[in-house]
């Protein structure tokens, strides 16, 4: 009985106490799923917010001046979308552009990356057939920053895929405001970069993910993103050379797995064919030497599979003949065949700009077309600083937590680091693939770093209080963009958000943005050296937001095409000479006239004056630039002779003299010499153009060449008599001297136009002089050559050409009189 | 009419054989000096002239052959440090053109130094200046082209031959010998990294660290964005000017430089600190 009762009691206590058990296991579950949920939740949110961030701080330019079109190659990519929409498709890929590169014209459909203007075009088509009238110029404008809130997505993704989350939304926010990848997506901005980052990002993501799962499915996925890549931008070469470069290096690190083979070969071989669908890349993957380093680590992945095979079938020592024999006959084979196929012509050596990446000095002898502009130059570290701020100095720790635990994907994020520091350190321009793998291991390091500080202070709830520390971090961030960007709209700040304002001294500043994060975390009463350190690491990270949205409003957001000037009361003073001049020649010229200018403004020629140009920032035919150039500077009666030659109606030179505008064509005149001097070597001496001091001077010491050519006369057109505030007249503000020739008349060419500030100025080539022969001519008029024999030479006697014979008594004939007239004038 | 002809036929055919008579004196001469020529350059890719030589082979006309001449000051004594290097480079230049496929008799490099018997040619063109590089073309005078600029474009081998190309018209590529002192900087390190190597092949599995690994590449990282990458491809810069003051402020930039190194080198190890 008591035995009975004890059980019963037992049994209900247990009962009760699993019931208890139950129920606390069930709140822990329940507890753990909403700490989930809310993270989860968080995350979004945050990426959300960096994605809305990474849109609005690209708007400055479209907030101050207006939603145009930035810049000069951007204009092409217009036309050409604009050409798309209208026309269709298939009429853009066989679009032959005759109003470029005249008389030549350019076969636009075969030579451009498609990608940019069928995906704008896709938006277009979209929102139309939504019933929403939108033009295309406001997509092509808003299209850099929408894929840069894409590429910050991708960007968390592929960190996530190699860190964890924490990083990845750290990485989303960096990417979202960092300056070097802002330079290239500013509203307006309308470039290939723009989606092409966003593309790089994604297929990288989708490759590592293929490389963890070993899927066909993410392979595929690699390999048409690596599609969208190869259409919108050249950069793909980078992709199909670090993915190879990744699995050689997980070859030779002995990682290799089915996985891996799975992942690389469906990639690549789809990628191929993929690849070689763009009408623009064509046969390159497989005749060019950049591609051949992804078919050589195919052929040897296939290789190493074989053998492994052949390992698991063969006995030891039958497998090291077969391996030796079958290592030895397949170098020798490939060797052979790669140097035959060289030989033939049928593997096409480097092109020259790859081959700059290399060689480092090979642009700067070779090829000065290269060499002239400004993005292919080697980066200096301010600039490096400049673009990346803190992350440049954060990075190389992520690169050392990332060896600390190297897995697979992480090789590739150090193979990744280390080429593309190389290629940003040869050419300024490269820095853009460098950053979005900044971004990624300065939040790598970043994260780890508060990871390990906020462990002890935040043991129970750590993961909470880290997702809340990001999101103040963020709500930082994104304070701060708002706060300076517009400082006129001080009024409409969130409550929530910390503000600073853009005039406030600096250390007022960090303290009020630093403070609220401590309060809010509870963090105050920690005294321990981890809460230095995390204060140190937001204070930088403010200081990054600060940085990021001054870089943005004062170097990037300018879109070159309008100009901005500020007064001395601080109000703006906007020079809109530029398109002044080009919608001149739309209204006041010919359709079909043909506008001479330095290959630098041809795009917007085309693009806003809807004129035909000679050359065009498509350097493809460096000989014609350089009978540009040529004309450009020799003289006047030579120019002409090259300027009929070519049909030029118009001449078209950008003057900053007036207003002290640097980037002239006075200041870019020495590369014309320079690639005139290329081509015409007989013709054209840059030393012609120097003082015998050796310096480039346009006062009255520069040298004779310079005062008398083409480029200098037509700039500097009638500058003589302008006379501003005391100064002497004809005074340059660019170069700051008085000008040498002020007394310029020009005999084949007349002034057409010139803008407001004479930031642009147009002459007209005027037509030959008339001198048509009339149709009924009553007598032929013969010329005689008379015969003087050598031997008198010395006693020759003079003669008259043409010399009216009279008889006495005879009236002289007319005609003869009119005949001679005109050889006046010949002669003239 | 017809007679009047008749008589200039005459008098050219007359013309041209006393023209032509005197043309086969000088080509009889000029043959043996080609021969000359050549057979010192078969010996020599430049030749080196005396003042009298000078005037007879190279001023003296008529000629079928372009001469590059360099008036140089080799001996100690005379205190021309860039003269020994301008005369390898000259010597490049020679060679490279004594070897070609193309070589012929239409070029010849010749040195006339000071102070071997060269002193009246120093006078005769004016020259004040060592190493004076000067071209004499097969006819007609001698512009002011003809004079290579050697203050502006150096006279490493590159330029010297786009002058030569472009004053002579022969063509002529730069066919250096490969420079072996890099070779050698670099064949004992290597050298000793594989005996390093094969000594501990059993500790071999150090290479697999990571940690070696992060190392390098962080190092590698830190060379690159430090700026070193431009003062390889643009020549360090010795000096810059000082934007204020306008004077000449000697290794700012390098030392910025330095500054940056210390900068990174100190978070490498906060970093490190960190962990």
């Amino acid at each position: 009985m008591s035995e009975k009762e004890e059980d019963r009691e037992r049994s209900a206590q247990a009962a009760v106490g699993a019931k208890k058990l139950k129920l606390v296991e069930d709140s822990k579950q329940r507890n753990l799923d909403v700490i989930a949920g809310a993270q989860s939740l968080l995350s979004i949110i945050i990426l959300g917010l960096a994605c809305v961030v990474a849109f609005a701080s690209r708007l400055f330019a479209v907030i101050r001046f207006e939603s145009i079109i930035h810049e000069f190659d951007p204009w092409f990519n217009y036309r050409a979308t604009h050409y798309m929409a209208m026309n269709g498709f298939y009429n853009f890929l066989n679009w032959f552009d005759e109003r470029a590169w005249y008389p030549l014209g350019r076969i636009v459909g075969g030579t451009v990356y498609p990608g940019l203007m069928v995906t704008s075009g896709t938006i277009h088509w979209i929102l139309n057939s939504l019933n929403f009238p939108i033009h295309i110029r406001d997509i092509c404008v808003f299209l850099a920053p929408m894929f840069s809130g894409l590429t910050a997505i991708a960007c968390f993704l592929l960190t996530r895929e190699v860190w964890n989350t924490r990083a990845g939304l750290l990485a989303a926010c960096f990417i979202a405001i960092v300056p070097g990848y802002i330079s290239r997506s500013v509203a307006g901005s309308y470039d290939n970069e723009g989606i092409a980052i966003f593309a790089l990002l994604f297929t990288y993501f989708l490759w590592i993910r293929s490389v963890k799962t070993g899927s066909v499915m993410w392979a595929t996925g690699a390999a048409i993103s690596y599609f969208y890549m190869v259409s919108a931008w050249g950069g793909y070469v980078f992709i199909i050379n670090l993915v190879p470069l990744h699995v050689f290096a997980l070859l030779l690190m002995g990682r290799f797995s089915n996985r891996i083979f799975v992942a690389y070969t469906t990639f690549y071989l789809l990628g191929l064919l993929l690849s070689m669908q763009v009408p623009f890349v064509g046969f390159q993957p497989i005749r060019t030497s950049e591609h051949m380093a992804a078919a050589g680590v195919f052929l040897l992945l296939n290789a190493l599979a074989l053998l492994r095979y052949l390992q698991s079938s063969l006995t030891g020592r039958q497998f090291k003949t077969v391996f030796l024999a079958g290592v030895v006959l397949s170098a020798g084979a490939v060797f052979t065949g790669v140097v035959l196929l060289t030989y033939l012509g049928y593997i096409a050596p480097w092109s020259g700009r790859f081959y700059s990446l290399y060689d480092t000095g090979y642009a700067k002898i070779h090829i000065p077309i290269i060499a002239s502009v400004s993005e292919h130059q080697p980066t200096t570290w301010t600039s490096f600083f400049f673009d990346l701020h803190i992350l440049v100095c954060v990075f190389p720790a992520g690169i050392w937590f990332v060896m600390k635990y190297l897995t697979d994907e992480r090789v590739f994020v150090v193979l990744y680091a280390v080429s593309a520091v190389y290629f940003a350190g040869v050419m300024v321009r490269l820095m853009l693939t460098l950053t979005p793998i900044v971004c990624i291991l300065a939040s790598i390091a970043i994260s780890h770093s508060l990871d390990n500080y906020m462990k002890p202070v935040f043991s129970n709830k750590e993961e909470e209080s880290k997702s809340s520390k990001k999101e103040e971090e963020k709500e930082e961030g994104g304070g701060g963009k708002t706060g300076s960007s517009k400082p006129e709209k001080k009024s409409k700040k969130k409550p929530g958000k910390v503000l600073y304002d853009k005039y406030a001294p600096q250390k007022a500043r960090e303290t009020k943005a630093v403070d609220p994060a401590l309060h809010s975390s509870e963090f105050t009463s920690s005294t321990s050296i981890g809460s230095v350190v995390v204060l140190l690491l937001m204070m930088f990270l403010v200081l990054f937001a600060v940085h990021c949205t001054w870089v943005t409003s004062n170097a990037y957001s300018s879109p070159s095409v309008v100009l901005a000037s500020t007064n001395h009361d601080g109000s703006r003073n906007i020079l809109d000479d530029f398109r002044e001049a080009y919608f001149w020649l739309r209204q006041n010229t010919p359709d079909h006239a043909t506008v001479m200018s330095w290959w630098d403004y041809g795009y917007q020629i085309a693009g806003m004056g809807n004129r035909t140009t000679f050359v065009d920032n498509n350097t493809w035919n460096n000989s014609h630039i350089a009978l540009v150039g040529k004309a450009m500077s020799s003289t006047e009666e030579k120019a002409i002779h090259i300027m009929r030659t070519l049909g030029v109606d118009y001449v078209l030179v950008i003057f900053g003299g007036m207003i002290g505008y640097s980037g002239d064509d006075i200041n870019k005149f020495l590369w014309m010499v320079r690639i005139a001097e290329g081509e015409h070597p007989q013709d054209i001496k840059e030393s012609n153009y120097f003082t015998p001091q050796g310096e480039f001077r346009v006062d009255s010491a520069g040298s004779q060449t310079l005062l008398n050519c083409l480029m200098y006369k037509l700039a500097y057109y009638r500058f003589g008599e302008v006379q501003m505030y005391n100064g002497p007249s004809g005074y340059d503000r660019t170069r700051n001297v008085e000008i040498g020739n002020k007394n310029i008349k020009l005999r084949y060419l007349e002034e057409a136009y010139t803008s407001e500030h004479w930031l642009v100025r147009i002459y007209r080539v005027k037509a030959d002089e008339n001198r048509i022969e009339s149709g009924n001519r009553l007598r032929a008029v013969k010329h005689k050559r008379k015969y003087y024999p050598r031997k008198r030479s010395g006693k020759r006697r003079g003669i008259i050409r043409n010399k009216i014979s009279s008889t006495k008594g005879k009236k002289p004939a007319s005609k003869s009189i009119k005949s001679s007239k005109k050889t006046l004038r010949k002669g003239q | 009419m017809v007679v009047y002809i008749r008589g200039l036929w005459i008098i050219a055919i007359a013309f041209w054989s006393v023209l032509g008579e005197r043309s086969e004196k000088g080509s009889n001469k000029l043959e043996s000096r080609v021969s000359q020529l050549l057979e010192w350059n078969s010996r020599r890719s430049v030749i080196t002239l005396s003042s009298d030589k000078f005037n007879a082979y190279v001023r003296s006309k008529p000629r079928n052959y372009s001469s590059v001449v360099m008036f140089t000051a080799l001996k100690p004594g005379r205190g021309c440090s860039i003269c020994k290097d301008a005369y390898d480079e000259y010597q490049i230049v020679a060679n490279s053109w004594r070897y070609s496929n193309d070589y012929s008799s239409k070029l010849f490099f010749i040195m006339v130094d000071i102070d071997e018997d060269g002193v009246d040619a120093f006078q005769q063109l004016h020259i004040t200046t060592a190493p004076t590089y000067f071209h004499f073309p097969p006819l007609g005078k001698r512009k002011p082209e003809d004079q290579y600029d050697v203050s502006r474009n150096s006279y490493q081998a590159e330029p010297l031959t786009k002058w030569v190309v472009e004053r002579t018209g022969v063509p002529v590529n730069v066919m250096r010998p490969p420079n072996y002192t890099l070779l050698m900087i670099w064949l004992p390190v290597i050298l000793l990294a594989f005996i390093i190597g094969y000594l501990k092949r059993e500790n071999l599995h150090a290479i697999y660290e990571p940690k070696y690994w992060a190392i390098a590449s962080m190092a590698w990282i830190f060379v690159m964005i430090s700026g070193q990458m431009w003062n390889n491809i643009r020549g360090p810069p010795f000096a810059h000017k000082d934007p204020h003051t306008g004077a000449t402020v000697s290794i700012g930039l390098v030392l910025l430089t330095f500054i940056r190194y210390l900068h990174c080198v100190y978070l490498h190890h906060r970093c490190i600190w960190l962990r």
